[in-house]
């Protein structure tokens, strides 16, 4: 039997059961739009935790205190503090890092920011000018610190837009005082309290990444957070940015070999730093994200399952009521490969077509997530493709027990059934 | 085309039962003697030695005390000629139903064997008999058993699907204009008449150009007038040429054919021309009550 008129007598079958397809195919449009949605959510959420990273800097190299991490969790190395300003001069030595364009240390903490009536807990960052090539900052308004205020411990800050929102409230911040409470949080320590004068602000780089607003921040010299806000002369993070991309995994080794010396640790596995490009926090949201979106897709399945037993179930019915047309098909020649191919191609046509409509309401579900919360849905290509195409298998594997007994059946007991 | 000539348009004018005029190969029985052997031409398409079929019912078990097996057919020889015009009559539970499954390969005998226009059925799988049955034979059933919601001309086609012929639309159109409905091929089954249908059926028989046409009371669903059409198309397919074997349990309708085979319990008791038949010349014989297989069987021993 050609394979044409095969599709024509399933489409034919398909026409003269409307609304028995119909529900069929729901059965598999909801299984199929809900792998699509539940896929977007996470693909979406993948998309955005990655431009996040991206825009933490421009071929970036970050070394932190303490040992290796596993994934993005850092075990207990957050309260280390075996990096300090010496290191950050070795790495800044002529010849160290050739293969760094800038290297800044980050001095990073949390404190209360007041401005009159206002006041906000915000991040507070001590570092140098290079700040803002390395994590791509421009300031929108006024300028960023210089070198010299670097080296007078001066009392300025520039402040993110968030931050200058939440305290000036739409007024002119450059120019204007804040004051900086921070207490090192343990009993009985002292509050210590810095007026500094905003010397800019930020340009937005806008809320994307949901767990942190970047925006939010209060960046001051590292002299000045070091001896004037937090008393302490280690690093939360040196943050380098490499040449370019591919130079990047050499910054890795310079920097290492440095900090090895400089720690005067002989064994790497023994290191008391971490050095990560990148691509090294991106492959670890990655593979942390990846998992999410395979267990959304894993949810969307079952629904796709509980489809698929639909699809064997009519299919059933179906043999049963064509019974006599089977035989009637075998009595005119047609092979048990003829019956079975019959049942399967029409399987096959149901499930496809639960699969096409499943896609288009898969989209519009995620568009809609996407308009209706904060959610990023996106729906990428080879999710439709693998959505049409799982449905297709759904066909072929729930239609063939039903193709096998139509086919199998005997054309003299098939025609004699009434 | 599988069928042609002048004589195969639908005849009109007359109703009810009428013999079909002389055909070529009517045989005659001469001087009142009947002719157990008609005067076919050699070789036999249809030859059948010894076929028995049962069917078991009980337990089905073989050899257990208690279970019953049903011989549908105890010993059938039979032999018809390539061209014959034959009814194979009797009473139902007589097996002809299970004889004319045999002849058309849609079942197997127990034992026996079975050639049809050379070709050994008898031990043939279930593709090689759909081959057999896609090749030889054109079946025509009681309720016609056309595909609804399929134009008269596609179901006319089916069995050259299933054989991939490109040309099938224009062989199917053919075919049904032998059977007088050439200005109905695209009328589905719903749109078309009983007598209309079993024409269709007929095509689609006939579009195969199979050996053998076997019908199974063709006319058993139609009334008299059409069911007289019906077999009027059939006599003017034999008188062209064709080999037409009817099932049937009407005695008007046998009486139609030249041939008729009377089945009885599982045997033939009456195989004569249908004129010896109905001159009162043979009679059946009683069937032989001791038949007993020749097989081993449940004994109770």
């Amino acid at each position: 039997m050609p394979l044409i008129e095969t599709l024509r007598t399933a489409f034919g079958a398909t026409a003269a059961n409307k609304l028995r397809a119909a529900l069929t195919i729901l059965g598999i449009l909801v299984g199929v739009a809900a792998v699509i949605g539940m896929v977007s959510v996470g693909e979406g959420a993948s998309a955005s935790i990655a431009s996040t990273l991206q825009g933490l800097g421009t071929n970036l190299v970050l070394v932190s205190p303490g040992g290796q991490t596993t994934g993005l969790v850092r075990g207990a190395g957050g309260g280390a503090t075996t990096l300090t300003l010496d290191d950050v001069a070795a790495l800044r030595a002529a010849g160290a890092v050739p293969d760094a364009a800038a290297i800044e240390p980050e001095l990073s903490g949390r404190a209360q920011v007041i401005v009159g009536g206002s006041n906000t807990n915000t991040s507070v960052t001590g570092t140098t000018p290079a700040y803002q090539t390395v994590r791509n900052w421009t300031v929108a308004d006024g300028a960023f610190f210089t070198d010299a205020d670097v080296s007078s411990n001066a009392s300025v800050a520039v402040i993110g837009a968030t931050t200058a929102t939440t305290l000036f409230s739409g007024g002119e911040p450059v120019g204007q005082y804040i004051n900086l409470n921070f207490s090192s949080g343990g009993r009985n320590s002292p509050v210590r309290t810095v007026r500094l004068q905003v010397v800019g602000v930020f340009a937005s780089k806008g809320t994307a990444a949901g767990f942190f607003n970047q925006d939010d921040q209060v960046v001051v010299p590292v002299t000045t957070a070091a001896q004037r806000i937090f008393g302490r002369s280690n690093v939360s993070t040196i943050a380098i940015s490499a040449t370019s991309q591919s130079t990047m995994s050499n910054v890795q080794l310079e920097v290492t070999q440095v900090l090895l010396g400089t720690h005067h640790v002989s064994d790497p596995t023994q290191a008391d730093f971490t050095v990560q490009t990148q691509q090294d926090l991106l492959s670890a949201a990655t593979s942390a994200t990846s998992t999410f979106t395979i267990l959304l897709a894993a949810i969307g399945s079952i629904s796709l399952l509980v489809g698929g037993i639909g699809i064997m179930n009519i299919m059933l019915v179906s043999v049963t009521e064509r019974t006599r047309e089977i035989g009637l098909r075998k009595a005119l020649g047609a092979r048990r490969t003829d019956i079975l191919g019959q049942f399967l191609v029409e399987a096959v046509v149901l499930t496809t077509l639960g699969g096409v409509a499943g896609a288009l309401v898969g989209i519009l579900v995620s568009v809609a997530i996407a308009r209706l919360t904060t959610v990023q849905a996106t729906v990428t290509p080879a999710s439709l493709v693998l959505a049409v195409g799982v449905s297709a298998a759904v066909g072929l594997v729930f239609g063939l027990y039903p193709a096998r007994r139509a086919a199998g059946l005997q054309p003299i007991v098939a025609l004699r059934t009434e | 085309m599988a069928v042609e000539g002048p004589g195969t348009g639908i005849a009109s004018g007359d109703s009810g039962w009428a013999r079909p005029g002389p055909a070529a190969l009517t045989v005659r029985a001469v001087g009142g003697v009947p002719t157990a052997e008609p005067a076919a031409p050699s070789p036999a398409l249809v030859r059948i030695q010894g076929i028995v079929k049962r069917y078991s019912s009980g337990d089905g078990s073989l050899g257990a005390a208690g279970s019953t097996a049903v011989y549908a057919l105890r010993g059938v020889d039979l032999q018809i000629g390539r061209g014959e015009f034959v009814a194979i009559v009797g009473p139902s539970g007589s097996g002809k139903s299970t004889l004319m499954n045999i002849i058309g390969c849609l079942d197997v005998a127990d034992r026996g064997r079975y050639v049809l226009a050379g070709v050994d059925v008898s031990q043939l799988g279930d593709d090689a008999l759909a081959r057999v049955r896609n090749r030889l034979v054109g079946f025509v059933f009681q309720q016609w058993n056309l595909l609804a919601r399929t134009a008269a001309v596609d179901n006319v086609a089916l069995p050259l699907a299933y054989r991939g012929d490109a040309d099938r639309r224009r062989k199917a159109l053919a075919a049904l204009g032998a059977v007088g409905l050439g200005e109905r091929a695209t009328h589905r089954p719903n749109q078309l008449s009983g007598g209309e249908q079993q024409r269709v059926a007929i095509a689609r028989a006939l579009v195969t150009s199979p050996a053998i046409l076997l019908a199974d009371e063709p006319t058993g669903s139609l009334d008299s007038v059409t069911g007289a059409g019906i077999m009027r198309l059939f006599s003017q397919l034999h008188a062209s040429g064709r080999t037409v074997i009817v099932v049937t349990h009407d005695s008007h309708v046998a009486d139609l054919t030249q041939r008729q085979i009377h089945l009885l319990d599982g045997q033939i008791v009456l195989d004569a021309p249908t004129d010896a038949i109905r001159s009162g010349a043979v009679v059946a014989s009683t069937p032989a009550g001791a038949w007993q297989p020749a097989m081993p069987h449940a004994s109770g021993v």
